[in-house]
């Protein structure tokens, strides 16, 4: 019964009472298997020697992961950070729809020392210039605002690299926001055109 | 179940693949010895959208802080850093790019497919630097006309001296009009200019090229996952009698007997292993009477994207369909008639035309940045300078007896840093690709000559150096060691100097020419 129900419940199909002609044709015979062969396909059991190939999807296509290396103040500057850096645009989905700051302080949290302290000290930074110069919260400035504390992102490239710390962080996580974004299944979904699609040849590991 | 085998080879990749291909042919019984896996291409790879990785596509942080290479659909291919760790000083990084498995680095190679010259072979009688090679273009071209029909190389024929033709699949290919562009350019600025020759077809490996030949033959058995700890030398002979093993996964240790022993397990493997083979009658490693072992380690430096240049008819998508795509080569150009710079020897360029150039040379962000993007999609035209470094006594490996791998086997420390002369080659190669870009017309988005780490090219060579003089290098011309008469070291650890030239056609060649000379050795009764 429970399995008819399972079943039932996959297939969106009616409840019992709504298979009469199923009823009817159940075997008489019961020293005999019983047939199978004027079940409607949906219904015919696997062949006894096939194994099963389930669908199933990764958890951050489903839920959100949860964030737990940078502080609440970190985690909020990133995500007006990542709306600045990659905003939505043209349909596209941007940093934010892609869940790009939750997915870098994820991966920041389990990377080397140095880019943890780089983020970290960044963040801080970004934060304490607003307070300094505006009196209130990096994620509260407007986009002109953010963008006198955001000059560096405003410079040639150069072999070098910034010179001060702000600058490396925000080569850096322009760099990460972007790339976090255009890998996503969010800007992909939404039309962003990615080389190849993000399809490639997965190596799988060996024994 | 043990078996005598004439040969015992030691590593499955463009030297030990060469070795088992040309002596089981010449009807020698091989076995070979890899440290890595076989590879199922059935079994092991998929499909895969960049989105379902782990880590989107950045690959795990911190797993190889030295493969640049590594990404995270083909993480797995790579030798694993932790299981196999080595040091070097802080102040000057050594990137060991390895793969350890069936065919090693032939998976993943670049497939470029050039020849040597005698500007390399007998570089010091053309400007006093260095060491002469013990063989000399004439010596190596019989090898090298049998090499690149295997490898199925694909090349023009130029009539260069630097870079002499071979036997190639002739590339009749059209260029597009930027690279039409660019090569007029050069002309003018009279810089040679040359198709890629390259290795061609799906795969272009030992595991395909190589390996099915000789086991047809067979005479070849392939054990993988076979660590070799130290070659082991009959005490009254003084000849190799084989190598000692561990089987990576059990940790189960073995004994493989042998007529003669063949090491091509990669250049810094090579050596390491020769070094960690020390005994009473060896005590600095065996092959060492010289003291150079380990010694005069190179490779080629790259800049990669020296100039990052825009095609500026191609911008906002407007390109005719002709404009963008292909690219070339361009040769050593430098100190070849007489020194006309302030460095030695020489450069080469690899230059291609499309693709959209890298966020971070563009000055913008946000909504900006993303519209200059798509405005800059298939605009890019890049060159990246590979430069030939210079063997330095002083550039070294030595055994770190603190570090040991997964399996208890010591370690290497590595020392390699560039000097005066590789960094007045790169920034003559940076003005340079950009007196090129500017002369096709092009607009130059960036510009720098930072060199990519030592080892980061993946081409590291020596430590185990050729020469007429036993007293001053470890092998012979035909890669035989100069003390012990049966053990030979076929893969680039050989070579006395590298050019700008890609080494894995060289290497090919002096592996069928000293497997070769072995197998008649043995005929003969003399090896």
């Amino acid at each position: 019964m429970k399995r008819r129900l399972a079943i039932q419940s996959l297939l969106g199909l009616p409840g019992i009472s709504a298979l009469p002609m199923l009823a009817q044709q159940a075997p008489t015979d019961k020293t005999k298997p019983p047939s199978t062969e004027k079940l409607p396909p949906e219904l015919k059991p696997a062949p006894i020697d096939e194994f099963p190939k389930l669908a199933v999807i990764r958890p951050d296509a489903v839920v959100a992961g949860e964030t737990n290396f940078l502080s609440a103040s970190q985690s909020e500057t990133l995500r007006h950070l990542a709306g600045l850096l990659v905003p939505a645009s043209g349909g596209r989905a941007g940093a934010t729809e892609a869940g790009a700051p939750e997915f870098l302080d994820f991966l920041i949290g389990r990377s080397p020392a140095p880019r943890q302290k780089l983020y970290r000290a960044g963040l801080d930074k970004l934060e304490g210039d607003a307070r300094h110069r505006y009196s209130k919260s990096f994620s509260s400035l407007t986009a002109a605002e953010a963008d006198s504390l955001l000059a560096a992102l405003h410079q040639p490239w150069s072999q070098q690299g910034p010179a001060d710390e702000l600058g490396r962080f925000l080569e850096a996580a322009k760099e990460d926001m972007l790339r976090a974004t255009m890998n996503s299944r969010e800007f992909l979904a939404s039309g962003g055109q990615r080389r190849a699609s993000g399809l490639g040849t997965y190596w799988h590991a060996l024994d | 179940m043990t078996t005598d085998y004439d040969v015992l080879i030691i590593g499955s990749g463009a030297s030990g693949g060469m070795a088992a291909h040309t002596l089981t042919k010449l009807g020698v019984s091989c076995l070979m010895l890899d440290a890595g896996p076989l590879l199922d291409f059935d079994r092991d790879k998929s499909l895969k959208a960049v989105y379902d990785l782990p880590y989107r596509g950045f690959g795990e942080p911190g797993r190889f802080p030295h493969v640049t290479q590594a990404s995270e659909f083909d993480a797995n291919l790579w030798a694993d850093e932790k299981q196999n760790p080595y040091t070097y000083d802080p102040k000057d990084p050594y990137y060991w790019v390895r793969i350890r498995m069936i065919g090693g680095k032939t998976l993943r190679w670049g497939r470029a497919s050039w020849r040597l010259s005698d500007f390399e072979f007998k570089g010091k009688d053309h400007d006093g630097q260095g060491d002469n090679w013990p063989v000399s273009l004439k010596d190596l071209s019989p090898y090298y006309d049998r090499a690149e029909p295997m490898f199925r190389v694909s090349g023009r024929k130029e009539g260069w001296p630097q870079l002499p033709d071979g036997i190639f699949l002739a590339d009749e290919s059209r260029d597009s009009l930027s690279v039409q562009r660019f090569l007029d350019s050069a002309r003018k600025m009279q810089v040679p200019t040359t198709k890629q020759r390259r290795s061609t077809g799906s795969l272009a490996s030992s595991v395909n090229l190589l390996l099915p030949d000789a086991l047809v033959t067979g005479k070849l058995k392939i054990v993988p996952n076979a660590i070799v700890r130290e070659i082991s030398v009959d005490k009254d002979t003084g000849r190799a009698n084989g190598a000692h093993f561990v089987d990576r996964l059990s940790k189960r240790d073995f004994f493989a007997p042998a007529k003669a022993v063949v090491v091509g397990a990669s250049c810094l493997e090579s050596t390491r292993l020769l070094l960690n083979s020390k005994s009473r009658q060896h005590p600095n490693g065996l092959a060492n009477s010289s003291g150079v072992l380990g010694h005069y380690l190179f490779d080629q430096f790259y800049v990669k994207n020296v100039v990052t240049a825009i095609v500026p008819e191609a911008r906002g998508g407007k390109a005719p369909r002709n404009l963008m795509g292909g690219g070339g080569y361009i040769p050593r150009f430098r100190n070849l008639a007489d020194r006309e710079k302030n460095f030695v020897r020489g450069y080469a360029y690899d230059f291609g035309s499309g693709g959209t150039p890298s966020a971070k040379y563009i000055p913008l962000y946000g909504e900006a940045l993303l519209k200059e993007l798509a405005e800059l999609q298939n605009t890019a035209f890049s060159l990246t300078t590979m430069g030939e470094t210079l063997p330095r006594f002083e550039h070294h490996v030595r055994i770190n007896p603190n570090v040991k791998d997964e399996w208890g086997i010591p370690s290497l420390h590595i020392t390699q840093r560039y000097t005066d002369n590789e960094y007045a080659m790169a920034k003559d190669s940076m003005n340079v690709a950009e007196e090129l870009c500017k002369g096709a017309g092009f607009e130059v988005l960036s510009k720098h000559f930072e060199m990519v780490p030592p080892g980061e090219s993946i081409h590291e060579l020596g430590t185990c150096r050729m020469g007429a003089n036993p007293k001053t290098s470890v092998l012979n011309g035909f890669n035989q060691t100069h003390d012990i008469r049966n053990l030979f070291v076929m893969d680039g650890s050989s070579f006395v100097s590298g050019g700008s030239q890609n080494p894995t056609l060289t290497i090919l060649a002096l592996s069928m020419r000293a497997s070769e000379y072995l197998a008649e050795g043995m005929r003969k009764g003399e090896i």
